[in-house]
């Protein structure tokens, strides 16, 4: 553990809260450390955290975007973007930090930060969703994981250099079959497996970046820095952050959390023939109105017209990008083709809107669904899969409205 | 009862077979021509935009920071805290065999549980964080 990683480890563990029979059990070193990391007596309660966000874990970050901001601009800020880590987030020293092309390469690689600045760099706009977004409303007679609501999802843009030419440059093996990224996180007390995963070598030589900024900043040490996969198309796991190397291989990683982790395992279904997690399946998200709100609406000048009620959110999908998207006010009987509107991009989600015409005071329903360019329409309940993996169920949200006065 | 209360406007996507085969919701209430201002025609705050509001409202963090006090209180403090905090435990609800699931996996990882101490905890994790309906806070 580094003097960073440590100190806020224990000033975390710390406000936790522990027991004195915990702290009798931690060796003497940690309890001393521990001792001194505590709290004053009548210190003000922790009221810190990220704004507009849900903290659904805060040690490593699991931070999910409020559906308030998400709403607001296609692109998502970097200080908006949900955050989910397995391990702790390293900070490593940058003048040591080196970008690795190695395994079944012709000329392996070897660049500082500097270098990999200086290779030519490219943008594109790409939507990260985490597999387990929408996990906490998926019905399952036990939870696992972190409960996400629908906020695990962001698009941003980000610039980096594309992997293909880089793989290129190091002479791609006829054997390689698969790119593994290794990277610098590491749990705050040894025994996790590392977070290693691998990508299909068809996948590495298509769109993939290696990101070093993300929405024209340098990437944070939350987001990754100072260098990330992203892997369009595919759930957030496979854009693996703080990557420091490029292994190729013939055979897919055998790590933990590709080998276990991240399968959907259907209840009743052989758990060692289960599917792996990997494309994002197509969804649509109403950021507007929200849930549970009530919205007041302005009378129209020509009284005998009734008042227009927006509604309006983004729908994404996996590689195949999204089609349409409909929106229903009748609990799914009918269904009416929203617009879309504002920027596009090929790994990008699509901003959508509709109006309805409302006779306020009411309250009733609004789902929205999404249907991919592949055919694939979101579904009104995914199928439970044991770890609540990519539920794409449709959105509903009740809102109530009323004329503004 | 359900009031036919809401009516979709014309659709600014190409029309698409739904449209068409989707019945009112009202008897006024077919599909009306454009509406006055296109959604096409509203783009959304530039890109980077702050937020309009000057104060965000502040983290929201849905679940306890701490273990519930109870015999096992002790040993998930000194066994659960090393690489995580207790938001990830305390969030949970899972039966009886998914707790012992969870724990094979943590004490696999290097969580310092004894096999004395192993039955207590699952105890009260089950009795604490168990399950319930499921419910998103
Ligand atoms: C040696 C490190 C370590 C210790 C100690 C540890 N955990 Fe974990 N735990 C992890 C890691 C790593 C993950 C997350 C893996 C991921 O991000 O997907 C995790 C995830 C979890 C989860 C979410 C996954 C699930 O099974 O639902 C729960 C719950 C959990 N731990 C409970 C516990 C409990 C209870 C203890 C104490 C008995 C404990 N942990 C001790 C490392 C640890």
């Amino acid at each position: 553990m580094s003097r960073m990683d440590r100190r806020s480890f224990l000033r975390a563990v710390a406000r936790a809260g522990l027991s004195a029979a915990a702290l009798a059990s931690f060796p003497p070193a940690l309890r001393a450390a521990l001792a001194a990391a505590k709290p004053a007596a009548g210190a003000a309660p922790d009221t810190s955290g990220p704004p507009e966000m849900i903290v659904r874990n805060d040690r490593p970050e699991h931070w999910e975007t409020t559906l308030e901001a998400l709403g607001r601009s296609w692109i998502t800020r970097n200080d908006r973007f949900f955050v989910r880590s397995h391990l702790s987030v390293p900070t490593p020293d940058l003048d040591a930090w080196r970008l690795e092309v190695s395994g079944l390469v012709h000329s392996p690689l070897s660049l500082t930060l500097a270098q990999a600045r200086a290779l030519p760099l490219e943008t594109d706009a790409v939507t990260l969703e985490c597999a387990g977004n929408g996990r906490g409303l998926m019905k399952l007679p036990s939870t696992a994981g972190t409960q996400w609501g629908r906020g695990a999802v962001g698009n941003a843009s980000w610039t980096g250099v594309r992997l293909a030419r880089l793989l290129e440059r190091a002479g791609v093996a006829p054997e390689a079959k698969h790119v593994w990224f290794e990277a610098l996180d590491q749990a705050t007390f040894p025994g996790p497996p590392p977070f290693l995963r691998s990508i299909p070598i068809e996948k590495a030589m298509d769109d993939v970046l290696l990101a070093l900024a993300m929405n024209d900043e340098r990437l944070s040490p939350l987001h990754g820095a100072p260098l990330r996969a992203i892997v369009p198309g595919w759930y957030g796991m496979a854009s693996t952050k703080w990557v420091t190397r490029v292994r190729l291989e013939d055979h897919p990683s055998d790590s933990f959390f590709m080998a276990k982790g991240y399968h959907y395992v259907y209840p009743g279904e052989d758990p060692a023939a289960a599917p792996p997690v990997e494309t994002m399946r197509v969804k649509s998200v109403i950021t507007r109105p929200i849930d549970g709100s009530e919205v007041q609406l302005a009378p129209r000048t020509d009284n005998k017209k009734k008042p227009r009620l927006r509604v309006q959110g983004f729908a994404w999908a996996g590689p195949a990008g999204v089609r349409l998207v409909e929106v229903s006010s009748d609990g799914g009987k009918s269904w009416f083709p929203a617009g879309f509107m504002g920027d596009m991009a090929k790994g990008a989600w699509r901003a959508w809107a509709t109006e309805f015409e409302v006779t306020p005071p009411a309250r009733f329903a609004l789902m929205a669904r999404a249907t991919g360019n592949d055919g694939d329409v979101q579904p009104l309940e995914a199928r439970p899969n044991g770890s609540g993996y990519a539920n794409n169920s449709i959105h509903k949200v009740t809102v109530r409205v009323r004329l503004a006065t | 009862m359900t009031i036919a209360v809401a009516t979709a406007l014309g659709a600014t996507a190409p029309a698409k077979p739904a449209a068409k085969t989707a019945a009112p919701v009202s008897k006024s209430a077919a599909p009306s021509k454009a509406p006055a201002k296109s959604p096409a025609a509203a783009k959304p705050a530039a890109k980077t935009a702050a937020p309009a509001d000057t104060t965000p409202a502040p983290a929201r963090k849905p679940y306890a920071n701490v273990f519930a006090d109870g015999p096992g209180r002790p040993i998930a403090d000194g066994a659960c805290l090393l690489c995580h905090s207790p938001m990830l435990v305390t969030q949970q609800a899972k039966d009886s065999a998914a707790w012992e699931k969870t724990l094979t996996q943590m004490i696999g990882w290097g969580s310092p549980v004894t096999t004395a101490q192993r039955d207590t905890l699952r105890r009260y994790l089950l009795g604490h964080y168990g399950t319930h309906p499921p419910t998103v806070k």
